[in-house]
């Protein structure tokens, strides 16, 4: 028998020795436990896919945070005061961040002023067609409507209505109709109809 | 979808023992570790169980793992994993074996006397149980110094595992390999 005979016959013996043993399935699985137990619980699901799921969603969090269009909604407002014939005058107006908002459902600011408003309509029969007439009010046109008082609209709810033509453009005296939803917000402002005549 | 699989699989199995163990230590995901154990927690317990009962050797492999798990983060590719983890094995296994008061230091010394208390192994009639026997009979220096080289470990390797000398590594070796070759009766040219 050569030297390297029985060297290769050492080696085969060890290996065939080693062939009868096993690390216990109970230390693996210590080990195994002890090393997800090791785990930090903010890296247990971290991976380059909810990595970037994370990073997309700050992105886009800062994104609609820097840009009040993606989260504020169009502001309507009604303030009131009296003229000098002693009649009621309702200011409505929305105040709009960006163009793009013009699409999107307002938000009312309400307060007792709207509430005036609101009370005024429900003296109405038909509390959705306000028929008025253009006349001056405090040197600017506004409409008279009978049993409310005076109503300014704003340049910005003619935009928000997507009207081309400002008030200011109708005559003294022409007849025009508000229409107005169920919540009191100006919907729509349309030329004609009957004159009316305030008692 | 089993194409993808299978090149998971091929790329897994060809990743080093070193590369795994420097992702486990950067993402401490514990998937790296457990294909660790699957290469080497039999070879690591057999050298404990061969160095000491196997109580001891299942005590002192899950806390070798652990110090591997514990200590994830400082390993550096300095030398092979394995013989990073077979030194902190023989170490934990030491002290272990200083605190049941069974470790005893023996040196070169004492192997004609266990030739002698080796010969009644030759009494066995399978080769396999002869190796066996004479293998845990030898002394606990010269059995280390050669299960680490059958485990594939050059001899600088082993002698930054066992912190001692190459030449003393040498002369262990060949002390191992004369006493199981005598008891064994597997004579070599120049014996």
């Amino acid at each position: 028998m050569t030297d390297k005979h029985s060297e290769q016959v050492l080696q085969d013996l060890y290996k065939q020795h080693k062939k009868t043993v096993s690390m216990p399935s109970s230390v693996r699985d210590n080990i195994v436990h002890h090393a997800k137990s090791k785990k930090p619980s903010m890296w247990r699901w971290f991976n380059w896919q909810s990595g970037f799921a994370v990073f997309a969603v700050v992105t886009l969090y800062g994104f609609v945070k820097n840009n009040p269009q993606y989260h504020e909604r169009p502001s309507y407002s009604v303030s009131q005061t009296i003229n000098e014939q002693n009649q009621n005058v309702f200011y409505h107006d929305v105040k709009l961040i960006t163009e793009d908002q013009r699409k999107r459902a307002v938000e009312i600011n309400k307060n007792a002023h709207y509430d005036a408003f609101l009370a005024s309509l429900q003296q109405l029969k038909n509390r959705k067609n306000l028929a008025g007439t253009v006349i001056a009010d405090n040197n600017k046109l506004a409409i008279e409507v009978c049993d409310i008082g005076v109503i300014h609209v704003s340049e910005q709810i003619m935009k928000q209505l997507g009207l081309r033509q400002p008030i200011s453009s109708h005559d003294l005296g022409q007849p025009i109709m508000l229409v107005v939803d169920n919540r009191g917000i100006i919907t729509n402002i349309v030329r004609g109809g009957s004159k009316q005549a305030c008692s | 979808m089993s194409f993808t699989l299978s090149v998971k699989s091929w790329l897994r199995f060809t990743e080093s023992n070193e590369s795994l163990m420097l992702k486990y230590g950067m993402t401490s995901e514990s998937k790296y570790l457990q294909i660790l154990v699957s290469r080497l927690g039999d070879d690591l317990y057999h050298f404990l169980l061969s160095q000491s009962d196997p109580d001891v050797a299942a005590d002192i492999c899950q806390a070798t793992w652990e110090k591997v798990i514990n200590n994830r983060r400082s390993y550096s590719e300095t030398g092979t994993f394995k013989s990073w983890i077979f030194k902190i094995a023989r170490f934990t296994l030491i002290d272990e074996l200083r605190r049941l008061q069974r470790w005893q230091f023996v040196e070169l010394e004492e192997q004609a006397d266990s030739a002698d208390s080796m010969s009644k192994v030759i009494a066995n009639n399978q080769l396999q149980l002869q190796f066996d026997e004479a293998l845990a009979k030898l002394p606990f220096l010269q059995r280390e110094a050669f299960i680490l080289q059958q485990e594939g470990l050059r001899l600088r390797e082993i002698a930054i595992i066992t912190a001692t000398e190459m030449e003393t590594v040498k002369s262990r070796l060949r002390y191992a390999k004369t006493n199981l070759k005598h008891l064994l009766q597997l004579h070599g040219e120049g014996e």
